[in-house]
């Protein structure tokens, strides 16, 4: 839209063709969507495996039992044998790998939703323990902003709000 | 450039580095707040990254190997033998950033641990501990890979300002005669920004990329398709 005014008055233009273009389904094409998922994705997972939640106000994830008397989780003899690279720092939820392999986004009509679909009962003890806290004795590491009012980091929102940006943009300029 | 590190605090319970992202350049109260936050959490994400790494993110260079003493401590706690700054966790659980006014952020350890972060950063200029330096001294800098992304954060708050705030000289910039004249007269707003800083930040911004194109000065710009 572009405004001008001079001595005889004000003149606005609005630009049809652009307006259409900026239909919510072209500016959330397929193309849009799996963008977001992706740089959604490198972002949530970037903070994990650096021992970060991404989720707003959840401060850095508490240390594994072992780095404060020297025994258990990780450092026990089974773990120590199946997966000898596993360090006690960072906490990045990281011991196969699977885990967070399976944290994976899908497009639906609306948008994208991040989460797990893996329904294997191993993967939603996972998801139990660490995602929602219900292991009695391993501490909550959050992954997801899925309690009420939890919202991701404002960098992770950034990233995501500038896939958006960038899309109308392009639109506006094509 | 726009951020400086204008002040440090070593005291027993506060080890820290006061930054002004906005040093010399304009934007909205809440631009200014907005970016902050997110400056926050870029900070926080590259400090502990960094530190995973046993590098500086100050100075981008590996810290020194602990000695021998130390890795005997470390290994029978459990604890990796480098030097990544974690014994019990604490300093690096209690490393945190404020938003302490418009633009303005404070970086450090806040509690009982202060007095060891400033054993390995030397912020007092008391420490005889070898420097492992995570938080900048007054007047120096993240290293050059965290300064370009806090950078980019800054020039799109400009951005989000010169449309709501401000008003870019509509007639100067079409009497532009050049790229480097049409950047120069962006520059005034853009303090100090590169022209690829300040062309990433108006593509994120519908608003601007509708005030250029209306007035056919898209072409001045690398990623335009006009």
């Amino acid at each position: 839209m572009a405004v001008t005014i001079n001595r005889r008055g004000l003149k606005i233009t609005i630009d049809l063709p652009t307006l259409e273009r900026l239909n919510p389904d072209n500016v959330m094409n397929n193309e849009t969507k799996d963008r977001l998922g992706n740089t959604a994705l490198t972002a949530i997972k970037s903070r994990v495996t650096n021992g970060l939640s991404p989720v707003e106000g959840v401060p850095r994830f508490p240390g594994y039992k072992s780095t404060r008397d020297g025994s258990g989780y990780p450092r026990t003899a089974a773990i120590r044998e199946k997966f000898p690279a596993k360090k006690t720092r960072p906490v990045n939820l990281t011991l196969s790998g699977e885990f967070l392999s399976l944290l994976t986004y899908r497009v639906d009509q609306l948008g994208i939703t991040i989460g797990w679909f893996d329904r294997r009962q191993r993967t939603r003890d996972l998801i139990a323990t660490h995602q929602e806290g219900r292991h009695p004795h391993v501490p909550r590491r959050q992954i997801l902003p899925l309690d009420e009012g939890n919202r991701f980091v404002a960098s992770i929102r950034r990233s995501i709000k500038n896939v958006v940006l960038e899309r109308i943009t392009r639109i506006i300029n094509s | 450039m726009a951020i400086r590190t204008t002040k440090t605090n070593a005291t027993t319970t506060r080890t820290s580095s006061e930054i002004d992202l906005f040093d010399g350049v304009s934007a909205s109260r809440q631009a200014k707040r907005n970016a902050a936050e997110i400056a926050a959490e870029i900070i926080i994400e590259n400090i502990q990254t960094d530190l995973n790494a046993t590098k500086s993110p100050v100075s981008g260079e590996q810290f020194k190997r602990l000695d021998d003493a130390q890795k005997r401590i470390k290994r029978k706690r459990g604890e990796p033998t480098i030097p990544n700054l974690e014994l019990s966790g604490t300093m690096r659980d209690q490393l945190d950033v404020k938003v302490t006014g418009s633009g303005k952020i404070e970086v450090g350890v806040f509690g009982d641990a202060a007095p060891r972060a400033d054993g390995h950063n030397n912020l007092s200029g008391k420490s005889a501990l070898p420097l492992r330096q995570f938080l900048p001294k007054e007047g120096e800098d993240f290293r050059s890979g965290i300064q370009r992304e806090l950078n980019q954060v800054i020039a799109e708050a400009v951005a989000e300002s010169v449309t709501t705030t401000q008003r870019l000289p509509a007639r100067r910039l079409q009497n532009a005669s050049s790229k480097s004249a049409f950047f120069d007269i962006l520059r005034e707003f853009f303090v100090d920004f590169t022209n690829a800083q300040i062309e990433t930040a108006v593509f994120r911004n519908p608003e601007l990329v509708l005030f250029f194109r209306d007035r056919n000065l898209l072409r001045f710009f690398n990623g335009s398709n006009n």
